[in-house]
């Protein structure tokens, strides 16, 4: 699905990723776990096709990303970004259909998609509401639920579980997973017991553009973990299996 | 079907305030009269009729140009004469009549008119580098409207005293020096037309720039789309009347209020409502003390001012 070959990331010349590669298929769940400006944002970005890449190729679906089309893109790939930027009032069904733009440029947009997307994540009752009358979490459902809507093969998630409660979180994991069974989806998390239990693989940022990427079980080790935080936890955040 | 009918409502009422404002004046002209005989004729078609269309127009393009811009900055405090294209037409025009010259009206207009182009060729080379920074933009065109200000004070304060009252009139914004000119209509038509193209793609930025790029919407060129027509739109309404407050301020949140944000609707509304408003102050402008005329601005100011604290309140 996704194919990355010798990419390099540059953040106001700091060095995030050199040369590197690495292929995402449909059916996989992947994490990227890293320290706070290490470059996980940019990725999901660069990935996303809103970010310029100066070396290196990325193909989607044998798309070269750079090359597709605005209205292509965005139904091959969806972005959940980590927080939403300030935006003029609208009902919460309506910001949850702007999700299928992509998919009916100039036709209505297909209802059942929306009610479904509203209902996995629990904002039935509030389709009608304004979103500026919404809690943060509330906020955050929206957001994903546009993405739901958006139903693209690609999924990227930037922090999805921010601002939502425990209950919930376990919720989307789980429709996450499912999801995951015909789409690849990639989620920035700092969350490691979600990660051990729903993903299946995972890119981490061990800092100086050195990355760890495959499965989860040959690469989220004790080891590895200690190299990406630099410094010795008290107690081991890692369950073991 | 509900949003049909608020449509027809409002032509409805449009058609009203057309009869009723070709009624009104120093004269007035009672309605049976007009059916079935043609001695009010000149009056109506050579002097109200010119005006009528002037306010329609103007009224329905500042309240378009302000949606838009309001959409644009994503801010709904926004109004059309943010980017300071007002100012410059405003300036240009004062130091004409300054000056004591007397131009033909549609020269007048259209040197009013180029002053506001080659404002935005100006805010554009200040605010962008080769893309469009919506922020960057506003900073700019707020620093560049407060120049004009500063221009506009200075010709004030140079000019005979004999000029200055026709010069706070042009300020206030003022339909009176309307002659028949058919151009403000027929862009205000195709205008909408046009934007209306972009309806969908209006809706997705009004949640957010990077939303509506994320969503696939090619943000760079509907930014570049609604700045152009935001612009002609104000550049052609305050070259015909001045700078006349409040509408495009407070017109889009009428409309806003009554379909919610979309775009499909609003721009028909806020054309609509924008006449109506316009036309009905106008009316009221040249009525109220007749035969003395009050500029239009005036009557905007004193609606718009409680309407819009009214709305302000109920936000928050």
């Amino acid at each position: 699905m996704i194919e990355i070959q010798g990419l390099s990331l540059k953040m106001d010349e700091q060095l995030l990723l050199s040369n590197f590669s690495l292929r995402i298929e449909k059916g996989q769940f992947w994490a990227i776990l890293g320290k706070n400006g290490a470059g996980k944002t940019t990725l999901l970005h660069t990935l996303a096709g809103l970010q310029a890449y100066s070396q290196g190729s990325i193909t989607i679906d044998r798309f070269e990303l750079k090359s597709l089309e605005y209205l292509s893109r965005a139904q091959l790939v969806s972005l959940l970004p980590q927080v939403q930027e300030s935006s003029l009032d609208c009902s919460v069904q309506q910001a949850v259909s702007y999700g299928r733009y992509a998919w009916h440029k100039n036709t209505t947009p297909n209802l059942e998609i929306i009610t479904q997307a509203l209902g996995d994540m629990e904002l039935t009752s509030l389709a009608k509401k304004s979103i500026m009358a919404l809690s943060g979490g509330e906020l955050r459902k929206v957001e994903l639920a546009t993405i739901l809507a958006q139903d693209s093969d690609v999924m990227l998630l930037d922090e999805p579980l921010n601002h939502l409660d425990l209950a919930f979180r376990y919720k989307l994991m789980q429709i996450l997973k499912e999801l995951s069974q015909k789409k690849a989806i990639i989620m920035v998390t700092h969350d490691i017991q979600y990660v051990q239990q729903y993903c299946s693989h995972i890119i981490m940022f061990c800092g100086e553009s050195k990355v760890f990427s495959g499965k989860i079980k040959d690469v989220l080790t004790e080891k590895n973990l200690t190299k990406m935080l630099g410094t010795e936890l008290p107690k081991s955040l890692l369950k073991n299996t | 079907m509900k949003k049909a009918s608020v449509i027809l409502f409002l032509l409805l009422a449009l058609t009203l305030c057309i009869i009723f404002a070709l009624l009104s004046g120093s004269q007035r002209i009672p309605l049976s009269e007009i059916l079935f005989s043609d001695k009010w004729d000149d009056i109506i078609f050579s002097i109200r009729l010119p005006r009528v269309v002037n306010a329609i127009s103007v009224g329905g393009l500042l309240s378009l140009a302000g949606l838009l811009i309001q959409n644009l900055v994503k801010n709904p405090l926004a109004d059309p004469y943010i980017l300071g294209i007002s100012g410059a037409s405003a300036s240009a025009q004062l130091a004409i009549i300054a000056a004591g010259v007397v131009l033909p009206f549609w020269l007048f207009v259209t040197i009013g008119f180029v002053a506001a182009l080659l404002s935005l060729g100006l805010l554009l080379l200040l605010s962008s580098k080769r893309t469009l920074n919506t922020q960057n933009l506003l900073l700019s065109g707020v620093v560049i409207a407060f120049a004009y200000g500063a221009i506009i004070s200075m010709i004030l304060t140079l000019s005979p005293s004999a000029s200055t009252k026709s010069m706070l009139f042009w300020l206030m914004g003022d339909l009176s020096y309307s002659s028949a000119l058919i151009y403000p209509l027929v862009i205000l038509v195709s205008g909408s037309i046009w934007v209306y193209a972009y309806n969908r793609e209006l809706d997705l930025l009004a949640r957010g720039e990077f939303f509506a790029l994320k969503s696939g919407v090619n943000v760079q060129k509907i930014n570049l789309i609604i700045l152009l027509s935001t612009s002609v739109f104000t550049a052609v309404a305050v070259s015909m009347s001045g700078t006349i407050g409040f509408v495009g301020l407070v017109v889009p949140h009428l409309a806003r209020l009554l379909v919610g944000n979309v775009h499909a609707l609003l721009i028909p509304l806020s054309a609509l409502i924008g006449a109506i408003v316009l036309l009905l102050a106008d009316t009221l402008a040249r009525t109220v003390v007749a035969p003395v005329q009050l500029p239009v601005g005036v009557f905007t100011a004193f609606f718009g001012v409680p309407v819009f604290i009214y709305l302000l309140r109920k936000r928050t």
